[in-house]
This record gives C-alpha cells, sequence and structure tokens, in this order.
C-alpha cells in the first residue's frame, strides 16, 4: 500500500526535470480562451510603396496595453484617440515617442460632421498616409463597447499622475486596464496584384480607322485612409457613373441609322486613379507603343471625368488653353451652352503641367504628357485640397439628383459637340438622364469599398460586373490587367486592411504582485487556524463541559 | 492574464487543502492513500448520478435561458447520491476503530478526499484554462475562494454523515441533522429561488457570499454537534 512518502519519493528522482520540459509545452499547446473580452472590427492604415516611396503604417500586429491622449507616456502602447482630437503634430509626437499602436475612432456616421471637421480629417488623413510609420495604425468605428473602453482606460491612465504611490497603487486595483490585441501574421506584399483596365468603343458611320475619336475616361477606384474604409462616392464614383451613362445614351444613338454619328467614342474606366494614374499610364503606354493603335488613332481629345457632384460649378481643368477652332474649344463651348440652359456654370482652369513633380494631380496630365489633347472636368478647383480620397467621401453625402444635373449638362454638352447642333429633339425623346439609372450605377459602386489594392486580385468580381454592363452599350470591351513592373515596381500593395482587434481587461502587474501577498496572509492564517485546532478544541470541550456541570 | 495569476488562484484553491492535510494529524495515520481511495469512490459516485441524470432526466432542449425551478430540484435531489457515497465511505472504506475518539480521523479523511477529488475535477481545467488567459476577471479568484468553501462543506457533510451513522446519537439531535443533510444537498438552489421570486441575479462576490455564509453556519452547528457527541460520550 502507498503512504505518502511513496508518493514524495517521485519528487526526489528525475520527476521534476520532466515537470521541467512538460510545463512548457502544456502552456504551449493548451488553448488561450477570448470569453468575456471585447472584439469588434478595425480597419488598417494604407500601407503601399508608390514609385519606390513607402507609405503609410509598416505593421499590423498588436499586443500592447491600451493608452488615451490624457496619459503622458506613449512608448509601447497603443494609443485611443477619437478623430477630431487627434492632430498632425500630435501624430508626430506619437511616432516620435514610439508608440506601438494607434487607434483611431471615427464616429458613427461621418456625414454629419462640419466642414471644419471634414477639412481637418482631409488634413490629417494626409499626414497619416504620406508618414512612413513602423506603428500599427487602425480605424475602428466608436461602438457602445468602444466608448465604454475608451473611458475605462481614461481613468486607468491618469493614475500615472497620482497624488501618492498607495493612491496610484490602490485606483490601478480597482480599474481596468485594457491589452490591445491583433493577431494573425505581419503585413505582407501582395504578389499578384493588377491594375484593370475596361475598355470599349462605339464605332462611328463610315470608314472606321478615318473617323475621329473622343475618349472619355473616369478611373473606378476609391481612396481612404483606410483602403476598408474607401468607398469614394464623389471620387470618383459619380464619374463612373457619368460615363455609363453617357455610353447608355450614346449607345441608343449609335444602334439607329438615322442618328448614328461620324466619331468613334472610346470608353475608359481606368484603375490606379489615386496611384498616379497608373491605369491611364498603361493604357496609353500600351495604345501608343503599340505598331497599330486602332484605338487612339485620329484622337480628337480626351475628356476625364473625376469628382462631379456638390459645388456650384463644373471646372474645365486643362494643361493648355485650347486654341479657337480647335475641337476642344468647340466641345468647351458647347459644354458652356448647355450648363448655361441648365443652370451649371462651367468655368476653364488652365495650369501648367509640372514636369519635375514625380506625381500628376489629374488625370488628362497623363495625356497631355503623351501629345494628346485632354482635360478634366471636376467640381474641384484644386485637386490637392484633400477632398479627393478621402474617408468622409460616402454614398450618404452623395445627392443623387444634383448628379443627375451634373451627368446631364455633361451629355447635353457631348451631343451638341458630337452633332454640332441643338440637340434638344434627341434628349427629348427618351434619351435624357434619368434617376433610375444613375441609382443602378450607384447601388453597384455602393456595395462595396473600391480601393486600389482591393480590387487588384486577378478575377475580381466588381471588375468583372463593370466589364459586363459596359459590354451592353460598347462593343470590343476588353479588361486589361496591368502588372507591376518585376524589378522596379510602379506600385507596391500590402494586405491585412481588415482585422479584427480584441481589448482584454487586464490588471497591472502589481495587482498580482498584491494578490500574492493577500493569499499568503490568508494561507498563514488558515495554517494558524489549523495549528491552534487542537487548544480551540479543548477549549470548546472546557465550556461545554462546564455548562453542562451548572446544568446538571 | 499570465501565470503568475494562475499561480496565485492555484495558491489560493489548493493551499487550504494542503494545509489542511498537513497539519490535522493526517500524516500520522498514513492516510494519503485513505484520501486517494475517497477520491476514487469520489469518481464512482459522479458517474452514476450522470448515467441517472442522464437516463431518467434528459434535458430540455432550446429553454437553456429560462430556469426551470423543477429541472433545479431534480437536479439538486440527484446530489443525494453525494451522501449515499460519503455514507459508502465513512462506513465501510475508511476503517480505524468505531471509538469516538478516531472519529475526526475518519471524518477528516472522507472529507478531504471527497473535497479533493470535487477539486481537482471541477475547478482544475477552468482555472488552468481560464486564469492564465490575457482577460483578467474575478471570477478565477472567487472560484478559488469558492474551492475554500466547499471544503468545508465537505468536511461539515461528513461530519453530519458520521454522526447520522453513530448509534450513540442523542434522540433528539437527529431531526437537526436531517434538517441539515438536506439543506446542504439543496443549497445550490437558494440562488435560482432568488432569482425566480426576487427577480434579482446576485453576481460575483455577492454571490459568493450569498452561498458560503450557509455553508459556513452549517459547518459551525456540525461541529458542536460533533463536540456534544464527543462530550457527552467522555463523560
Amino acid at each position: 500500500m502507498w503512504s505518502h512518502e511513496d508518493l514524495f519519493d517521485i519528487f526526489r528522482g528525475n520527476f521534476p526535470y520532466y515537470l521541467l520540459i512538460a510545463f512548457p509545452i502544456l502552456l504551449i499547446l493548451s488553448p488561450m480562451p477570448v470569453s468575456g473580452s471585447v472584439e469588434f472590427p478595425v480597419f488598417r492604415l494604407q500601407q503601399f510603396e508608390l514609385h519606390g516611396s513607402t507609405y503609410g503604417s509598416q505593421s499590423s500586429l498588436v499586443n500592447v496595453e491600451a493608452r488615451t491622449l490624457d496619459s503622458g507616456s506613449y512608448a509601447r502602447r497603443c494609443v485611443l484617440v477619437r478623430i477630431k482630437d487627434l492632430t498632425p503634430s500630435l501624430y508626430h509626437q506619437l511616432v516620435n515617442q514610439g508608440a506601438a499602436a494607434l487607434l483611431i475612432l471615427l464616429p458613427k456616421s461621418l456625414n454629419s460632421l462640419s466642414l471644419e471637421h471634414k477639412e481637418l480629417i482631409w488634413e490629417l488623413e494626409e499626414v497619416l498616409i504620406d508618414t512612413e510609420v513602423q506603428m500599427a495604425v487602425y480605424l475602428a468605428y466608436e461602438s457602445a463597447e468602444l466608448t465604454d473602453i475608451y473611458d475605462s482606460v481614461r481613468t486607468f491612465t491618469n493614475t500615472d499622475s497620482a497624488s501618492s504611490a498607495a493612491a496610484a497603487l490602490l485606483s490601478s486595483l480597482s480599474s481596468d486596464g485594457y491589452q490591445m490585441v491583433v493577431g494573425g501574421s505581419q503585413s505582407k506584399k501582395i504578389s499578384d496584384s493588377f491594375i484593370a483596365n475596361i475598355h470599349g468603343r462605339l464605332a462611328g458611320y463610315g470608314v472606321e480607322e478615318q473617323l475621329p475619336t473622343i475618349a472619355i475616361v473616369a478611373h473606378y477606384d476609391a481612396f481612404a485612409a483606410a483602403p476598408e474604409l474607401a468607398f469614394g462616392a464623389d471620387s470618383n464614383g459619380s464619374g463612373v457613373v457619368a460615363l455609363l451613362e453617357i455610353a447608355r445614351i450614346l449607345s441608343k444613338l449609335y444602334s439607329s441609322v438615322r442618328t448614328h454619328p461620324q466619331k468613334n467614342i472610346l470608353f475608359l474606366l481606368s484603375g490606379g486613379g489615386f496611384f498616379n494614374y497608373q491605369g491611364s499610364k498603361r493604357f496609353l503606354e500600351d495604345q501608343l507603343d503599340a505598331s497599330d493603335s486602332p484605338l487612339l488613332s485620329e484622337i480628337e481629345f480626351a475628356l476625364c471625368l473625376d469628382t462631379l457632384t456638390n459645388g456650384s460649378s463644373l471646372n474645365f481643368h486643362a494643361s493648355r488653353k485650347p486654341k479657337e477652332n480647335t475641337p476642344p474649344f468647340q466641345f468647351y463651348t458647347a459644354l458652356e451652352e448647355a450648363g448655361k440652359q441648365l443652370g451649371v456654370n462651367i468655368e476653364m482652369i488652365h495650369k501648367k503641367i509640372n514636369l519635375k513633380e514625380d506625381l500628376q494631380s489629374w488625370e488628362h496630365e497623363k495625356y497631355s504628357m503623351r501629345k494628346i489633347t485632354a482635360f478634366t472636368l471636376s467640381r474641384l478647383s484644386n485637386p490637392k485640397t484633400g477632398e479627393r480620397g478621402s474617408l468622409t467621401d460616402t454614398f450618404e453625402v452623395l445627392n443623387a439628383t444634383v448628379l443627375k444635373e451634373r451627368v446631364a449638362v455633361i451629355v447635353a454638352g457631348l451631343l451638341k459637340y458630337i452633332y454640332n447642333r441643338p440637340v434638344d429633339d434627341l434628349l427629348a425623346g427618351g434619351l435624357s438622364v434619368t434617376e433610375d439609372s444613375i441609382n443602378s450605377w450607384l447601388s453597384l459602386l455602393k456595395s462595396q469599398p473600391r480601393s486600389t489594392q482591393m480590387l487588384s486580385g486577378k478575377n475580381n468580381p466588381f471588375i468583372s460586373s463593370l466589364h459586363q454592363i459596359l459590354s451592353r452599350y460598347a462593343s470590343e470591351v476588353k479588361t486589361a490587367l496591368n502588372k507591376a513592373d518585376r524589378r522596379d515596381p510602379e506600385w507596391v500593395f500590402y494586405d491585412n486592411w481588415r482585422s479584427s482587434m480584441t481589448a482584454y481587461a487586464v490588471k497591472p502587474a502589481s495587482f498580482d504582485f498584491v494578490l500574492t501577498l493577500v493569499i499568503a496572509a490568508y494561507l498563514s492564517v488558515v495554517y494558524l487556524f489549523l495549528q491552534y485546532f487542537p487548544r480551540l478544541f479543548s477549549f470548546l470541550y472546557k465550556l461545554t463541559a462546564t455548562q453542562r456541570l451548572k446544568i446538571n | 492574464m499570465t501565470f503568475f495569476h494562475f499561480g496565485n488562484c492555484v495558491a489560493l484553491a489548493y493551499g487550504p487543502y494542503f494545509l489542511t492535510y498537513k497539519y490535522s494529524t493526517l500524516p500520522e495515520y498514513g492516510a494519503f492513500w485513505k484520501c486517494a481511495q475517497v477520491g476514487g469512490i469520489y469518481i464512482f459516485t459522479q458517474l452514476c448520478k450522470m448515467l441517472i441524470l442522464a437516463t431518467f432526466f434528459p434535458t430540455s432542449e432550446g429553454s437553456s435561458e429560462s430556469v426551470n425551478l423543477f429541472h433545479e430540484i431534480i437536479k439538486a435531489t440527484i446530489d443525494i447520491g453525494d451522501l449515499l457515497g460519503l455514507s459508502l465511505v465513512i462506513a465501510k472504506t475508511v476503517g480505524g476503530s468505531q471509538s469516538v475518539g478516531s472519529g475526526h480521523i475518519k471524518i477528516l479523511t472522507a472529507g478531504l478526499g471527497w473535497a479533493a477529488a470535487d477539486l481537482f475535477l471541477t475547478r482544475a481545467l477552468p482555472l488552468w484554462v481560464g486564469a492564465r488567459g490575457l482577460q483578467f476577471d474575478w471570477k478565477y479568484i472567487l472560484m478559488s475562494l469558492d474551492a475554500n468553501v466547499s471544503l468545508i462543506s465537505h468536511l461539515s457533510v461528513a461530519t453530519l454523515i458520521w454522526l447520522w451513522l453513530r448509534n450513540d446519537l442523542a434522540a433528539q439531535l437527529r431531526p437537526l441533522i436531517a434538517i441539515l443533510l438536506t439543506f446542504s444537498i439543496y443549497r445550490h438552489l437558494i440562488p435560482v429561488l432568488l432569482n425566480m421570486f426576487m427577480s434579482t441575479k446576485p453576481e460575483g462576490f455577492s454571490l459568493f457570499a450569498l452561498t458560503s455564509i450557509p455553508t459556513l453556519c452549517v459547518a459551525f452547528i456540525s461541529l458542536t454537534s460533533f463536540y456534544s457527541l464527543l462530550c457527552s460520550c467522555s463523560e
């Protein structure tokens, strides 16, 4: 039979050493629980390379304690901050102090913000993207749970400035800290990323090769601080809507013998519009450098559509002032007349291309650089306000009625130019821009974020649906997938756009230490109790005995 | 939280068991193996209980949210199996003389063995899995504290059963002991009843206090009855 001595004999042998090996194995194998913790979706800041320079946050892993801006030190911490509290200088301060992560809380609806706030957000977004940082930066919509965490962390970190060590200890024992964790693997390069161009054409009446061609271009991608939040309603959802609507109306005119014009139309839905117009650049290279370039022969001009809704006027951006009696000038006057009719002011803005700059500000500059007359129609007078490609550019803000009016102006101007006569009769005959079709294009665009990297897969469903829609109205529709150069890639995208962050309530290490002391004290009380149990026993015995004697 | 926290919880849960064994003259009697045997019987009893529960009282599916008093009472009633098992242990397995003087050894061996087996089987895994996680939760400390209360509870039940099995127990004490034993079976119903009739759902420390204070009272009463028997015998 075993006695307890036998059992303890085991511990005298090699057994303890086996335990030393077994424990770490058990530790690794046993699963980590997630019960009780708060999990929420987070959207990672942009991370990409363009023309060899790096942008955005270079890391995606987080496993550090949370702090708010109230605590003075941010080193190796995850800083929680509301977007309205974050300023560019504060961001640089966080980076310099070596914060490990940053979680930016977005208000539930961005469209309720005032213009002033939006301008601050645009400014901040630019800084966030342009600064290359090692820390992981995430954005999240502020839910009720996140508000609780934020408030809790705030009171928790205020103990850093408590009056005495004891007070700090006491308050840290009573409040919760949070450990923020984003697991998974570190963000890495997406090896096969394509920028797709979709182009199709409408052939004019006559010998096709000898007819002049008008190119209508809109880039379909969107941009924001986080790829997953890039819905790009106005830029450039509105451009795509306008292009599709023009294609819809022109296809009807081109299919009827009576109204078949003597001009070719080329439609191009280009990709990479926020990556220095890589789509247009590649398209031009492919078409112009090819030995036979049927698409761009006899081109009159290229019309780029970018950011059309809202505001009071449309701006006609050109890099060179069109001379009188040239096609661009005729188109401009046609457009002006149509605008006058429909109450939209058309303004000419001309700005020379700065060849020293790597990045072009408007898409038409890519065409102008290749000696093709081109201009951009946009409501923006300046491309660099930050309004293009922002978090705030959501479909809730987009006014479909205004967009319809803008598209109507462009269609009227274009038709006027193509037929070189008033076109009110054509537009009246069931060919007008309708809100129904505008809304149907919008619902397609609304369905998913359209950041360039999210559409860079080989068989992206969004690209294929654009292809399908365009092939309804134009012929020879092709999707060209452009791959970055192998040795010297123009663009490199990184993955991990969306993760889930987990906030674990934690206590500081000092809490465990205090707990150990309390438990030790408790155990010694138990020990004393057991030690003096016989004495207590005899005391009680005597007490009851005397009572019994008294009774007897 | 950390492995350190897990260590704390384990120390809090297992410390009193170890101290009780070490400093209650049990080692002098070489009672370790006896305790282990008691643990074996505990496991057997639990298996029987589970079989009976699964065979005769299949769980009502779906309505896990609503508290069914009938089911709760049945579940608590099955705990009579515990009493039967413990009485078997005290009557047969734990040997020793039938004298009153060795009574405390019997009670300690049976109660401690039973409680230790209970602790190993019901609390070791949740602590191992939960207390090491990143998330801090008071429930693991409460679970460890509850282990201490359940040690006292098991010891007091063992005392009561031992008293019940004595022939020389004063007749007027028997109803009291019967009531206490019944209470010890149904004590887990206290929070359920509170939840049903007063629509308050105690949690955390208040729940712990609610279940532990009656247990401590029962323990105190059973201890004094044990002493009174001891006194009456030695006189």
